[in-house]
This record gives structure tokens, sequence and C-alpha cells, in this order.
């Protein structure tokens, strides 16, 4: 039951022994398909701080979005320890808030229904109903307020995934992984949006695992970019943004900016060499 | 403006002066005729030929009754129905029957679906079993239904059932067995228990599916029970349909067919009204699209 976190905005991760909100280790993931063992992932190491937020570069197939599932308890990995708040991982934790690239609203259920939906599902309709004040809050807050009571289908692609966000965080949760959460929408709502969700993360000091295989993307929201390579997936590089927040996407045009971009790339380009190459040992 | 460059001259070339590069031309005639218009001349012609084939001697007339005389015992038919006279009763008996054989079908329909879809035992036994059910000539069933449930409604209403099921019990499963990734991916990462996820997620996706199945058996559960009236005897527009045909009034005949196409349909529409209501978020068309 994830009530007592509902008062606590910092949860248990300050606590544990590494400090680390998310803690992954020597992680490995390995699929079998017809008989032919494929390695997909790892060994992959990488701690995130509470409230830190990491963006997960790489191209299609790197084992970004496998990671980010395994962190999220969506699937198990083969090896390795991978722990959210102290805990270990078994099953989707009660701190993690999850979003995809599709905004996945029920078409039967308004807006706000949908907002309520992890609340209905966790703790009944009572409690969903409870929180009623929290959702409209929240929907105030992306700029949804007006549309609370309508249905999914009479809201544009951009406004369905912020009340996707909305309903990612009705349960207040502390770590917030994101699988290309705006991958379905056009280049202009996208970074509207990532603007959007960079100032609802300040805001609210959460922390945020955000997979992406945009570059420019990786950089204006993160602290910390993770550049993966595939085949296996695994970590190329890690590139440390130090650019004040909030950032606004003026900051794109500057020359730090683009250093971390260039250097980001170069980091790809070794790693999609490298798996190309075929000089990997699996 | 989307069409080739190369398919423009001669168009513009074969119409010269009526081809106003505003006009619709897009639209073909067919089209731009009401609806209403045009039934009625589909109608006026089909019951130009009816007749013309009469008129001309094609057919005698002791086989098929000319429109005039249709349409004279259809007046008759209805009078006597809105008068409250024999045909009254028998359409309510007939009503009654479709609407209870519809009512267990609907139920019967939904619970043997969701089996089927979400069990093993459903899916390995009862499929196999219903398919083969599926494949038997129901209608031979009648005499059977008849020494089970006597002459009464009874074997009417098991009929009608019987027979208009299968599409709720097909439709049903069909529905609850397409699932969205998305949207189980969704329900995973809130740790649906498993009947969350059947109640909140895939009975409301299969909703649609449903509806087309109970459209279907809407119109199959009067077929069920007018049959059963037939072989079964006892009362019921069916059994007027055949003293009817019995003592040649053949244009009694079709005017109770008409009738019952009439019931049929109104049945339909009742289902469709039922859906629009159940179903808002979801426009589907008029006809059962899913099955």
């Amino acid at each position: 039951m994830p009530q007592h976190r509902m008062t606590a905005d910092r949860p248990a991760a300050d606590t544990t022994a590494t400090g680390a909100a998310v803690h992954v280790r020597d992680v490995v993931r390995t699929f079998t398909r017809d008989g032919e063992t494929v390695h997909a992932l790892g060994p992959v190491s990488l701690d995130i701080a509470p409230g830190e937020f990491v963006a997960l570069l790489g191209p299609s197939g790197c084992g970004k979005s496998t990671l980010l599932n395994i962190i999220g308890g969506l699937l198990p990995q083969t090896s390795g320890i991978v722990r959210v708040g102290g805990d270990d991982v078994a099953g989707v934790p009660d701190e993690v808030g999850m979003m995809f690239q599709k905004a996945v609203l029920l078409a039967w259920r308004t807006v706000r229904e949908n907002v309520l939906l992890p609340i209905e599902i966790s703790r009944g309709r009572r409690a969903a109903k409870a929180a009623t004040a929290k959702a409209d809050e929240l929907l105030d807050l992306v700029g949804l307020a007006a549309f609370a009571d309508k249905m999914p289908n009479e809201l544009s692609g951009g406004m369905q995934q912020r009340a996707a966000i909305c309903r990612m965080l009705i349960q207040e949760p502390s770590v917030l992984l994101l699988d290309e959460p705006f991958g379905a929408l056009d280049e202009f709502t996208r970074e509207h949006m990532n603007v959007e969700l960079a100032r609802i993360c300040a805001l609210t000091g959460r922390t945020a695992v955000f997979v992406t295989h945009s570059i420019s993307e990786a950089v204006f929201l993160a602290d910390r970019v993770v550049v993966m390579s595939a085949r296996p997936g695994r970590i190329a590089g890690v590139v440390d943004v130090d650019l004040a927040k909030p950032r606004d996407p003026e900051v794109m045009t500057s020359a730090p900016f683009q250093n971390y971009v260039r250097e980001a790339r170069d980091l790809l380009k070794t790693g999609y060499d490298a798996a190309s190459s075929g000089t990997e040992e699996h | 403006m989307t069409q080739p460059a190369t398919a423009t001259p001669p168009r513009v070339a074969a119409q010269p002066d009526k081809a106003a590069p505003r006009a619709k031309a897009a639209k073909p005639l067919m089209e731009r005729i009401p609806t209403p218009i045009l039934l009625t001349a589909a109608l006026a012609l089909l019951v130009a030929v009816w007749q013309g084939a009469i008129s001309l001697g094609w057919v005698n007339e002791y086989v098929l009754p000319t429109p005039w005389d249709t349409a004279t015992a259809l007046w008759d038919v209805t009078a006597d129905l809105f008068t409250g006279g024999p045909v009254f009763d028998n359409f309510l008996i007939s009503a009654q029957e479709t609407l209870y054989g519809l009512l267990i079908a609907a139920v019967a329909g939904v619970v043997l679906g969701v089996l089927i879809a979400e069990t093993v035992i459903g899916r390995r036994v009862l499929q196999p079993l219903m398919i083969a059910l599926y494949a038997a000539p129901k209608v031979a069933l009648a005499p059977l239904f008849v020494a089970w449930f006597g002459f009464d409604m009874a074997p009417k209403v098991v009929m009608a059932a019987v027979i208009a099921f299968f599409p709720v019990m097909v439709d049903t499963a069909a529905g609850l067995a397409g699932i969205d990734e998305d949207e189980d991916k969704l329900f995973k990462s809130l740790r649906a228990t498993p009947w969350q996820r059947f109640v909140k997620l895939k009975l409301m996706n299969a909703l649609p599916f449903v509806f087309a199945g109970l459209k279907s058996a809407s119109v199959l559960a009067v077929i069920g029970a007018i049959v059963a009236e037939f072989l079964g005897g006892g009362e019921g527009l069916g059994v007027m349909v055949k003293t009817a045909s019995v003592g040649f009034a053949l244009d009694r005949v079709f005017a109770f067919v008409i009738l019952l196409s009439v019931m049929a349909f109104l049945v339909y529409l009742a289902v469709d009204l039922i859906e629009r209501r159940v179903v808002f978020w979801r426009q589907t068309g008029f006809l059962p699209s899913e099955s």
C-alpha cells in the first residue's frame, strides 16, 4: 500500500545504504526465441540519485526499453540486482509511476476517471472518488482543468499525453519511468511537452528515467544522459549535463548545449560502429 | 488534387463545358440522390416487376398473389393486429417467445463466451462441443423440444434461444480475445488483479462485439420462434402463416411475412438503441460489423 507515501515526497530512498533511488548492478537480460538465446542487455550497472533526471539514449534495439521495464518490474532480469527505493524489484514497485509512448486512455472513461484509474485499481472505487480533488488539481497543473469531464477522443494527442502524465502522478510516485512518452507527437508539441515535464519534475522533486532516441531531447531534459549501444545493449558512456534549470528551449541553440549533443553523438557513434563491425564478444 | 497529372488532361477534354472547376464533380449521381427517394424507387421497381410477372402470365396468380391482393391482406392483418383481434393475440405470443428466447440467448451467450475465452476448460472442452452443436441442424431439434416441453410457449422459447445464442457466444469470445497490448501493459504497470483486468478492461473492450452478436441474435430469435411454431403448432404468427398457407391464402402468407419482418426489425432496432446507450464511446454502424 503506497498510502504512507502520500505525504512524504522523498521516500525511503535516502535512507538506503547506497542512497540511490534506483540501483542497477550487473543486470543481464537474455531472450530465448525458437530455442535460440539472444543476449539483449547487459551487463549494465547504474545508480540514480533521488530527484535526478536520467535519460537513456540509444538506437532502436539497444535494450533501453528493456532496462526500463526491468526497473519498473514489468520484466524480470536474467541476472543481476535491481533495487528501487532500496528494495529488490519483484513486480511493479510501489514508488514507480509509468508512462508509455501512447497515452493509453480508456475510451469509456472521462479524462478525470482515467486519471483516477490507478487509485481505483490499487484502493478501490471509493478511494478513487475521494481523490477527485487531487485529480482536478493535477489536471489544472497541466492545463486540462476544463477537460476533466471530456472523453479521451475529444482531446488532441498532446492533451491525451498530458492526461497520462496526471494519471502517472496521481499516486505520487517518487520514481517516474518514461518510455518515449512523447515519441508519437509532432515536433512542436513534443518540445512543449518536454518543457512541461521538466517543470513538473522540478516542481515535485521526482526521480525520472526517460527513454528516448532523440539526442537533443535527452540533453535538454536530463541531468545525466546515459548513452547505450546495441547488441547486446550496454552503457557506452555517460554525459553529465551541467546546464542551469529550469531550461528554456532557447538553450538548445547555445554552445554548451551543442557541445553536450556532440559528446553524446560521439558516444552513440562509437557504440554503433562497435556493434555493427561485430567486435563484440557476443 | 491528389490525382496524378497525367490523368487530368483527358478528363477536361471529355467534358469541356460541363466541368465547371469548382463543381463537386467527384460525387457520382447515385450518391447525390436522397436515400428515401432511392429506396422508394427501388421498391416501386420491385412492385412493378412483381405485377408485370403476373400480368404477362409468367407466373400464375395462384402461386404468386398480386401486389394489390397482398396490400389488401396486409391491411386486414394490420387492422386485426391493432384492434386486438386474433392476429394481435398471436403476435403477442410470438413476440414474447422471441424476447424470452433472446434474453436467454444473451445471458447464455455471454456466459459461455466468457468461459470459452477465459478458462482452460472452456477453451479445450466447451469450444469443440459448441462448434459441433453449431454445425448441427438445430431446426431438426424442434420435435424433440415439443416432446420435452409440450405445445405451449416453452419449446418455442427454447428454439429461439438455441438458434440465437451462437453469435452472442462467438462474438463475446472474439471480443475478449482481442487484447490491446498497450492497455494490457498499463494494467500490468498498475498491478491490476486478473479480475480487475477482466472487468475494467477486457469486458469493456468486448462490449461492441457482444452487441454485434446480440444484433444477429435478435433476428435469429424471431426465426427460431416462428420455425418452432411451424413445427410444433399451438399458437403464434408462425401457426397463422401455416394455416394461411394450407388454405392457399398466399396473399395472407405474404402479409404475415411482412409483419414478421417488421417485428424482427423492431427487435433489432431496440438492441441497436440499447447499444448506443451502453457503448456510448464508440459509434458502430447499424449493421453488425464485428461478426
